[in-house]
């Protein structure tokens, strides 16, 4: 011990200025990032700010049992699973599609026009995207609305409608960022040397072939990261795009758990209800990256680390 | 790419090569449209907007949208303040990201297994909303731009690009640094910097477009409108504009030149720009530096 510790301070001497370099940024992540775990313990007291963190009395599992007994969160946890589901039932695989798409496309310069095409919108905001949308899908001067209505049918209002929230989520998705992870895939399949495919073809394989064989193990290690990440968000549906789009009158369909914290938590002041909400998203959250990169890693040799 | 010609590939390969080639056209096309209709709307009078004649090309083209911005104040104000967050905040991002990713990228680095633990921690593991809003609270940062800016330092997810890229830089480079009697500042600014401009340049235009982008802690800590960024003035007009939707329909009283909707649309376009401006070094350094130094350390 006493030997371990005497060549860790000579470590240190060594290299003084690199250590408190690395130390002096850690205390920006004790403050913003460790302080809020650490607040995480109001989850289980009845915290309110005239008391303070301190004289806030403790409540054990109160604000749990609560939050298992509320209606009102099964409906947002129901809608959650179902839209991250829907996410990644379609929108997840379209750029895969796409890569494969364009990797088999002959003229380099129509390659590069798609992917700057469909690139921008995932760097465009939220906001800025449903203001685009809207333009398309208001009732009352929506493209598609007049297109709509010029073919004899009723205006739809597609933003407050229970039937078309969700698809318009899932749609919205895949518009704004199947570019971006398409060209994350390409970039994959950059690393694929062009001889692999010469070779496959003197072997006689076909184009259906090369794609099974080698496109698609190309880009399978970038699609389990990616696909281990999605899953640690399950019950994270992108706050920004759902608050934005939503309305009173799709909350049964597009209410999910983070809108609903944010409604109760910071416009409705239950602080210790919702600490307790984002705990549980969290741990699920950290639960699920961990445990599916251990079966992906069983199953395939590729994982997060 | 030396592949066989279309000539020489099977019916059923041809088959597949064109119908690639018709969905991918098809689906590029769809992207910019939706884009194309508000860019004519910005530039076309409310009333024809209303009357739906306006697709991808402006009705009696005007600027009174435009105009109607220069003359609104909170606006203005919008800008100026998503302005102030993206250069500040960049540099904050750029300076404290480079801060960490170098020495956590040197084996010298007393404790830095455990510092990447920790580190890496908080890419698992989120922060949650509520713990958030109590901190930026108690260190009295609400309703300052401060609060859009110092809890969003650094994004671990950058740095480790960052971190990764600095890794191959081999040692020897430093040791002949600090024989020539270099500090470790000296040699993250001199040699580790300069080295990896591909890489900070795409995690410069990352954090550069979050910054504009920046939303959510926006919503929460932003209490005054003179406060507010581009986004949520945005977000404003937008959710007024929705709000007139669900209510029967006046369209007389839009029959002034710049109503809501070229408002709305002028807006977008402008918020729009800075992104669109970058978006071409964007392409350039996108798969050069995330794909470099994305590549496992």
């Amino acid at each position: 011990m006493t030997e371990k510790w005497a060549a860790f301070t000579r470590q240190v001497r060594k290299n003084r200025l690199l250590f408190l370099m690395a130390t002096a940024v850690l205390v920006w992540y004790a403050v913003f990032r460790y302080v809020p775990y650490w607040w995480n313990i109001i989850a289980f007291k009845d915290f309110q700010w005239g008391l303070g963190f301190q004289n806030s009395p403790w409540i054990g599992l109160g604000n749990f049992r609560a939050l298992f007994r509320d209606p009102e969160f099964y409906k947002v946890l129901r809608n959650t699973l179902v839209i991250s589901g829907l996410k990644l039932a379609v929108s997840f695989p379209f750029p895969i599609l796409l890569a494969i798409l364009l990797n088999e496309v002959f003229h380099a310069a129509f390659r590069k026009t798609v992917q700057t095409v469909i690139f921008i919108p995932f760097f465009i905001s939220w906001v800025i995207y449903a203001s685009i949308l809207s333009a398309i899908l208001s009732p009352s001067s929506g493209m598609l609305n007049f297109l709509i209505s010029s073919l004899g049918g009723k205006p739809i209002y597609f933003l407050a409608s229970e039937a078309w929230f969700r698809a318009i989520l899932v749609i919205s998705d895949l518009l704004k960022n199947s570019g971006y992870y398409t060209v994350i895939y390409l970039a994959a399949l950059a690393g694929v040397d062009e001889e692999v495919y010469e070779a496959a073809i003197c072997d006689g394989a076909n184009l259906f072939q090369r794609i099974r064989h080698i496109t698609l193990p190309g880009i399978a290690p970038v699609i389990t990261i990616l696909f281990i990440l999605k899953l640690g968000q399950i019950l994270t549906v992108d706050f920004e795009q759902v608050y934005i789009l939503y309305n009173p009158m799709v909350y049964s369909v597009g209410d999910v758990i983070d809108t609903f914290n944010y409604r109760q938590g910071i416009q409705g002041g239950r602080f210790s209800y919702t600490t307790a909400l984002g705990l549980f998203n969290s741990t699920i959250g950290f639960i699920m990256v961990l445990s599916s990169n251990w079966v992906l890693q069983k199953l395939t040799d590729n994982g997060l680390w | 790419m030396a592949r066989p010609g279309f000539r020489k590939y099977l019916p059923a390969e041809k088959l597949f090569v064109v119908l690639a080639y018709g969905f991918l056209a098809v689906f590029a096309a769809a992207c910019p449209f939706p884009f194309l209709n508000v860019l004519a709307k910005s530039f076309s009078p409310e009333f024809y907007i209303q009357q739906g004649k306006v697709w991808l090309w402006p009705v009696h083209p005007t600027l009174n949208g435009y105009e109607k911005i220069l003359e609104a104040q909170g606006i203005l104000l919008g800008f100026r303040n998503s302005l102030i967050v993206a250069v500040v905040g960049t540099t904050v991002n750029l300076v404290m990201s480079s801060l960490i990713a170098y020495p956590l990228s040197r084996r010298r680095l007393p404790l830095r297994r455990t510092y990447v633990t920790l580190v890496v921690f908080t890419m698992l593991f989120p922060t949650g909303i509520i713990p958030m809003y109590i901190l930026v609270k108690s260190l009295g940062m609400i309703n300052s731009m401060t609060s859009l800016i110092l809890p969003y330092a650094i994004t671990t997810f950058n740095m480790i690009i960052v971190k990764n890229y600095f890794q191959t830089v081999p040692d020897s480079l430093e040791e002949s640094a600090f024989i020539d009697g270099a500090g470790e500042l000296t040699i993250l600014f001199r040699i580790f910097i300069p080295l990896s401009k591909p890489v900070l340049a795409a995690v410069g235009l990352f954090y550069l477009i979050s910054n504009w982008n920046i939303f959510m802690p926006a919503v929460l800590f932003l209490t005054s409108p003179s406060k507010y960024t581009i986004q949520v003035v945005l977000r404003d007009i937008l959710t007024q504009h929705m709000l007139e939707d669900q209510l029967p329909f006046d369209k007389g009283a839009l029959m002034s030149k710049a109503g809501p909707e070229a408002i709305q649309a002028a807006v977008t376009i402008a918020a729009m720009i800075p992104v669109l401006a970058v978006y071409p070094f964007l392409q350039r350094y996108f798969t050069r530096g995330i794909m470099i130094g994305s590549v496992k350390g």
